[in-house]
């Protein structure tokens, strides 16, 4: 019962103060309960650990499907539910429908389907995905494909408002979760592929009104940069940042999207994100730093200014995105004290960083076969780049081979978590390399930007040990800059994992399996089927005195895309749709949340 | 069994037949990878260059597709053609 009152008490606080901070204060309280799982992350910081331990690494062999909900949308199933009280909430990929799951009954409540543009799939680089919902203020936050970004009623699904956030004939969508923060709704873009210019946007969550919105690269005014106040590595940027690593008026289609994860630290109020790979992906055709794309941003919650930032792949010459989430915790690093942020970098480097003042404290590579650089200069933060694999170098129209990471990173989007039992953090990579060719493309609005071609292959290849994995499930110490486990996995591991105080650790992958490891070891403890490859996160959440344990399974690239996307040409779909059609025949599978508890 | 005549008692053995002889040409974890990367070939985009791209998916892809078709062959099903579902509204 004391989640219920938790609940209405905030609810109520909500009515007598609206555009006050309660959004945040209600959210926070939710939060800090564990029974719910009310936010992406777990929480604020983003560490995905729950203080939950009914089910541990002693009795989670036990486990079993509690039940199941299918979706009906097909395409891939990333994020994960929210359970605020007795309410789940989950989203689907596109058309990005939305049901609220009584958990008494398993009932849907209420369900609420947008209408979207289907012109807004072509212009998705990697799938139609969503990553989920935020609730705050008694509201659902819901940020469509089609850049709508709409406030729903929590308790009744009808929408309160509805703002545009982008325009998908110029190239813009939405993958993100949106996150709430005081009276804020904060949201980014998508499209580096189709030369967006990126941003995080704040809107009041009471009518969606903009409060303010943060540039990755422009003028200092878009950007809300102050060359005396904003610093990289503690020494102020200076002005025009934004533009001066630019050739001409090129950072107007300069990338530097934000669609991966945001963080927040209440005590320094500052949101913490980072920012995509520069426009095109062919660097030959743009020379200088490209600042600032790939990059950490640490922005002021209530105004948006920069505090400070951190380029990672100064002149992105891979398509390294900085997107992945920053986790913030409060660690030992050199026997002192720090409030940090940690980030594991698509460009292979695991990133701890001062989050108070930006000061880099550790950055090692966590993935061995890692060799684009060799190392990143503590002083001026930028990478070692070994001139074999600088695709510039090599240049345009020519191949350049062997190089690890390959394009979609050491680690994707999918968030890593954090336990302050173990001091470890347990991140979901890639081992994969690649050969890459740039070549020279126009900028149509609306067009793919690219600019590139590639092949990707097991980095056992360059490595020589002769391993034939895709991924690796690792334990990292953020502190030292080192792996303290790995365990090999066939595929690519592209789901979210989870921390939980019962001492295990819990992931998907795209076979379907959901894992159980211990938190100190890596030891399997149990695995499950589930219906198809796993790419979203998993949650736990209580109900009813009981821990439960949940994930989306679907995924992209299944065998009935073509008919979802509507395609019906052979060649359509990068040609995959023909050899698949028939595969429709076998099922009308859709996305599935799978439930699991221990039996009574 | 939905594309063999739908839900019906008569349509079990077909499914189990093709299912055995599949079990009995390839081990259970190389099937699950076959069929990983079978389904997953046709992700969109660079992110789908993992499952097209490296030799052991052509390798496996192939293989898992060969077994299949004998299987399916040998259990007396019709092997199925590239037709346009009479249903094309599954998303």
């Amino acid at each position: 019962m004391t989640k219920r009152i938790i609940v209405m008490i905030g609810v109520a606080l909500a009515v007598i103060a609206p555009g006050t901070s309660s959004g945040n204060t209600e959210l926070m309280k939710l939060m800090d309960n564990p029974d719910n799982w009310a936010i992406w992350g777990g929480d604020y910081a983003g560490t995905r650990y729950s203080k939950l331990n009914e089910i541990n690494s002693k009795n989670v062999g036990d486990l079993q499907v509690a039940w199941t909900f299918s979706t009906g949308v097909l395409r891939g199933h990333e994020g994960g539910p929210l359970v605020v009280g007795d309410t789940m909430y989950i989203m689907t990929p596109f058309p990005n429908k939305v049901f609220a799951i009584d958990l008494n009954d398993q009932t849907i409540i209420w369900r609420y389907e947008p209408k979207q543009d289907p012109d807004t799939i072509p212009v998705m680089c990697c799938d139609t995905v969503a990553r989920g919902l935020a609730y705050a203020d008694g509201k659902i936050f819901l940020q469509q494909a089609d850049t709508h970004l709409v406030a729903l009623n929590a308790k009744t699904g009808k929408m309160i408002w509805r703002i545009k956030n982008g325009d998908p004939k110029k190239g813009s969508t939405n993958t993100n979760a949106p996150v709430v923060i005081k009276d804020k709704v904060l949201t980014g873009i998508s499209g580096g592929e189709f030369g967006v210019r990126g941003f995080l946007a704040a809107y009041n969550i009471s009518d969606g009104s903009l409060a303010w919105k943060g540039f990755s690269v422009g003028p200092d005014k878009d950007t809300l940069i102050d060359p005396i106040k904003t610093t990289h590595l503690g020494k102020p940027v200076g002005k025009s940042s934004g533009t001066n690593t630019w050739k001409g008026d090129q950072w107007k289609i300069g990338g530097g999207t934000t669609w991966g994860w945001y963080t927040y630290d209440p005590d320094l109020n500052l949101v913490y994100y980072g920012t995509g790979n520069p426009s095109t992906w062919n660097p030959v055709v743009r020379p200088g730093d490209n600042r600032w794309s790939m990059t950490i941003f640490a922005r002021d919650l209530d105004t948006g200014k920069a505090k400070w930032l951190y380029q990672m792949t100064p002149h992105d010459e891979w398509d390294y995105d900085g997107i992945n989430e920053m986790i913030l915790a409060d660690i030992k690093v050199k026997g002192k004290n720090r409030k940090v942020l940690v980030h594991f970098d698509r460009n292979g480097f695991g990133y701890t960083l001062d989050r108070v003042t930006g000061e880099l404290l550790v950055a090692e590579k966590f993935d061995p076969s890692v060799n684009w650089a060799t190392h990143v200069n503590m002083k001026t933060g930028r990478p070692a780049v070994v001139a074999k694999y600088s695709t510039h170098a090599t240049g345009q129209d020519t191949n350049t081979k062997n190089v690890c990471p390959a394009a979609l990173g050491s680690k994707d989007q999918q968030p890593a978590a954090f336990s302050p039992k173990t001091g470890l953090f347990y991140v979901p990579t890639n081992h994969l390399c690649m050969d890459y060719e740039p070549f020279e493309v126009e900028y149509v609005a609306g067009q793919p930007y690219v600019g590139a071609t590639l092949s990707m292959f097991p980095a056992g290849r360059v490595t020589g040990d002769g391993t034939t994995n895709l991924g690796n499930f690792i334990a990292w110490d953020a502190s030292a800059g080192k792996i303290v486990w790995s365990l090999p996995e066939r595929f690519s591991v592209w789901s979210g994992a989870l921390a939980t105080a019962g001492d295990i650790v819990f992931y998907g992958t795209l076979e379907g399996y959901l894992k159980a490891v211990d938190a100190k070891t890596g030891k399997e403890l149990y695995k499950f089927k589930t219906p198809s490859g796993i790419i979203g996160n998993v949650n736990t959440w209580k109900h009813d005195g009981k821990q439960y344990i949940g994930v989306l399974s679907g995924i992209g690239g299944w065998a009935g895309i073509g008919m979802a996307a509507g395609l019906t040409g052979d060649t359509d779909g990068l040609g995959a749709v023909g050899a698949y059609k028939a595969l429709d025949n076998y099922t009308q599978l859709g996305g599935v949340l799978t439930v699991f508890a221990l039996p009574d | 069994m939905d594309s063999n005549g739908g839900q019906k008692y008569e349509n079990m053995y077909s499914c189990v037949c093709i299912i055995d002889k599949i079990a009995e040409n390839i081990a259970y974890e190389e099937f699950v990878e076959g069929e990983v990367f079978t389904q997953l070939r046709s992700t969109p985009g660079e992110k789908g260059g993992v499952f097209r791209d490296p030799e052991r998916a052509s390798v496996l892809v192939r293989k898992l597709t060969k077994i299949t078709e004998v299987a399916t062959k040998s259990c007396f099903v019709p092997l199925r053609t590239h037709t346009a579902n009479k249903e094309n509204e599954s998303g």
